[in-house]
């Protein structure tokens, strides 16, 4: 079963002691910030195998923090009328840019809606920023990260 | 007085490091600063500057850490420093010289005078700071323009940022997505002269009112990872009623005890 993660900050979707049974906080639309009317997402396979490759992908792209995500069942989305689409991402892996990154286009404030919701079920545990730092290094030291191509400020803290 | 020479290697450190290269890019650093004497004058603001940085980053402590200028002035950057910048040249430059120790003391004394308006000036630039980015949306990771203007104060007031930061915390327009954001940055910064009281700050936060922002304080903490932080946020971590929050500040443990 295909899935697709997105990263978002937990902090958004699940502290809000004042919501009602399967409300959301307005501020969870931070997470969903389209550009174009379109949204990134990262595929994982299904036995996980390219997750932390992914996860270290998207923190290269900046400083070295606690990383929160959640996960998205593809194949549910797209019944749910999302046009998803592989699309080169723009992370300092050119591998994983080509084989893992999707774009979901034409969204609609309804599918962003449908999108929320997803995604707080989806939402998982929180990878430390010691363990996303790991997760860099050992990407780059694996020569999946192209150092050059990070953030300068990223490589400064690293 | 001796000639003041610093290498290229530690300018080239200067250049690479993003938010030194923007503070110091309006002094045109470059190799010129290896001058001999005749050019130390004309070079004092950035030599004494880069020194500042250079005992911060390389966690020297001198007897009175702090700054030679004021960044958050730029017409007094591109003409004459402020006059706190004057003494903190002076006082560098005497302080690896070893000049007259009599001239020192005259000059500490009127140092303790200016030091007392930086406190209050820096708490007018985050006043201003978090006001300008009350709009901003902040991403994990991610480099905002309160993050930046944030480091810069802890980088160039030290522990008077910290200070300044906990009175801005307790306005009431400031919104929680911003304390957070403020919360990690403070936990990312290196600056070693700030480090314990951007620890007890942190330390602080964790028993705030908010959960968000004792979120941001438990990634903070991980983020600065000082192992004298681990029974803090254990004791906030016994004291958290919200279960995911709870969850997450135990993930975030390992960072602080297997440092």
């Amino acid at each position: 079963m295909p899935r697709l993660i997105r990263r978002i900050r937990k902090a958004r979707w699940t502290l809000q002691a004042w919501l009602g049974e399967g409300e959301l906080p307005s501020d969870v639309f931070l997470d969903l910030n389209s550009k174009d009317n379109t949204l990134s997402l990262w595929l994982v396979e299904d036995d996980n195998s390219n997750l932390n490759r992914v996860l270290a992908a998207m923190a290269a792209q900046g400083s070295p923090d606690a990383f929160d995500y959640a996960v998205l069942d593809k194949a549910r989305l797209e019944a749910c009328g999302f046009v998803l689409e592989r699309v080169d991402g723009a992370t300092p892996d050119s591998d994983a840019n080509r084989q893992w990154h999707f774009d979901a286009k034409q969204l609609s404030t309804r599918l962003l809606q449908v999108l929320a919701d997803e995604l707080k079920n989806g939402i998982q545990d929180r990878v430390s920023p010691a363990s996303v730092k790991k997760a860099v290094i050992e990407s780059i030291a694996l020569g999946q990260l192209v150092v050059d191509s990070m953030p300068q400020r990223a490589r400064w803290e690293l | 007085m001796k000639t003041l020479v610093l290498s290229e290697d530690a300018f080239s450190g200067i250049q690479s490091d993003p938010i030194l290269h923007e503070g110091f890019g309006r002094w045109r650093i470059d190799t010129q600063l290896t001058s001999p004497k005749t050019h130390l004058e004309r070079w004092i603001t950035p030599i004494s500057s880069a020194v500042t940085y250079l005992l911060l980053r390389s966690q020297v402590t001198p007897t009175r850490p702090t700054i030679d200028f004021d960044p958050f002035r730029p017409e007094l950057l591109a003409a004459t420093p402020s006059p706190a910048g004057q003494f903190m040249n002076r006082w560098f430059v005497s302080y690896f010289t070893k000049e007259a120790s009599d001239e020192r003391r005259i000059e500490r004394a009127k140092f303790e005078e200016v030091e007392s308006c930086w406190t209050e000036r820096v708490g007018k630039y985050f006043t201003s700071l978090f006001l300008e980015t009350r709009d901003e949306d902040f991403y994990d990771g991610g480099t905002s323009g309160l993050g930046k203007g944030i480091e810069r104060a802890l980088l160039f007031y030290g522990t008077e940022a910290v200070d300044a930061l906990r009175t801005v915390f307790g306005l009431s327009w400031v919104s929680d997505e911003q304390r957070t954001e403020a919360l990690r940055v403070i936990g990312r910064t290196k600056y070693s002269t700030s480090h314990e009281h951007r620890r007890q700050f942190l330390e602080e936060c964790l028993f705030s009112e908010s959960p968000t922002v004792r979120d941001g304080a438990a990634i903070g903490l991980s983020l600065l990872r000082d192992p004298r932080s681990h029974a803090a946020l254990m004791n906030a971590i016994e004291r958290e009623p919200i279960a995911v929050l709870k969850r997450d500040m135990v993930l975030l443990l390992p960072d602080l005890a297997d440092v």
